[in-house]
């Protein structure tokens, strides 16, 4: 090989130089290529059979496809949990609700509230009693 | 019925489009990046692309379109290690001197191979280091003229230039190469 000619000395005209050049460089790229790393090849390859497969789409989509019916199930559990503790909430707040103390009913009243007589009834028994505890 | 088979048809041609340029592609890209894996996900995205977007154009539309799609994916690579080295500077990323002394390992040699018995293997070398040292523009345009064989019109779509900004950055780059080489010469080994 005529290294002068290549690294473009002592040419006759520049042009000349420069096709030479040019004509090397092809030929070096063209060697590059042709003995690519086969793990690279095999790579490229893929990358290509990739791509005519999913018609374009990115890789990372393909892969997730799969997930969507799983996806869907898992928001549907979701749902179905949030809808039962919706439906339980109106009873958890009933045994949490705050007591009014107007309502309460003291427990020594109970028996005159349960009991079948009238309430004045008592009420006589009471003044009676405390007559008595008077002559007394 | 026929436009399935007219799809699978078209499908296969693009196939063998993407099979015959595909090294080429790598190679440019690996001129670009200097790092294997940076290329072959540029030649993927490149790949991924022209099936998405350009696979129902006619054939002959094919080689300047998927090189035009190359030549932005690179230039996406380069504009995101600009922010990546940006953010380095900044120091908001930790252990970039490890990062960086791997990157320059990886970097071709600058200096001449010891082994310069080989003729044949010394200008390859040289040429090759060369072609390193052009700007990215210059390289596109030498390899696409003159490797892919385009004309001025594809290089110019392929590039998204002028007709006569590829005949500028050619001549350049040929210019720059001639350069290059005969500094070599004159420094380097006779």
């Amino acid at each position: 090989m005529d290294l002068t000619d290549a690294y473009g000395r002592d040419e006759p005209g520049q042009g000349d130089g420069n096709e030479r050049i040019t004509r090397e460089l092809i030929r070096v790229l063209d060697a590059e290529t042709s003995t690519l790393d086969p793990r690279l090849a095999a790579r490229l390859a893929r990358s290509r059979c990739t791509a005519l497969a999913s018609g374009g789409q990115p890789v990372f989509r393909r892969f997730a496809r799969p997930a969507r019916p799983r996806l869907a199930l898992t928001g549907m559990a979701m749902a179905g949990v949030l809808a039962s503790f919706i439906a339980v909430q109106p009873l958890l707040d009933g045994e949490r609700a705050p007591v009014n103390a107007a309502d309460t009913v003291a427990l020594d009243e109970l028996p005159v509230l349960s009991a079948s007589d009238a309430i004045e009834f008592y009420e006589s028994i009471d003044f009676l009693v405390w007559l008595d505890e008077r002559r007394a | 019925m026929s436009t399935y088979e007219d799809d699978t048809r078209a499908n296969e041609r693009l196939g063998e489009f993407l099979a015959a340029v595909e090294r080429r592609a790598f190679v440019m890209a690996r001129l670009s990046t200097r790092d294997d894996d940076a290329a072959l996900d540029v030649v993927q995205d490149t790949m991924l692309r022209m099936v998405k977007h350009y696979a129902d154009r006619p054939d002959n539309e094919w080689p300047p379109l998927f090189f035009r799609i190359l030549s932005n994916r690179l230039g996406d690579h380069h504009r995101k290690r600009g922010f990546a080295r940006l953010l380095r500077w900044h120091g908001n990323e930790p252990d970039s001197s490890e990062e960086s002394i791997e990157a320059v390992d990886q970097l071709p040699d600058a200096t001449p191979a010891p082994d310069v018995a080989l003729d044949a293997f010394e200008v390859g070398a040289a040429l090759r280091r060369a072609l390193d040292k052009l700007p990215e523009r210059q390289r596109q345009v030498f390899l696409l003229r003159q490797w892919q064989g385009m004309s001025v019109e594809e290089s110019a779509t392929a590039l998204g230039v002028s007709g006569g900004s590829v005949k500028t950055h050619l001549s350049r780059a040929t210019q720059a190469l001639r350069t290059h080489l005969s500094e070599y010469a004159t420094d380097g080994p006779d």
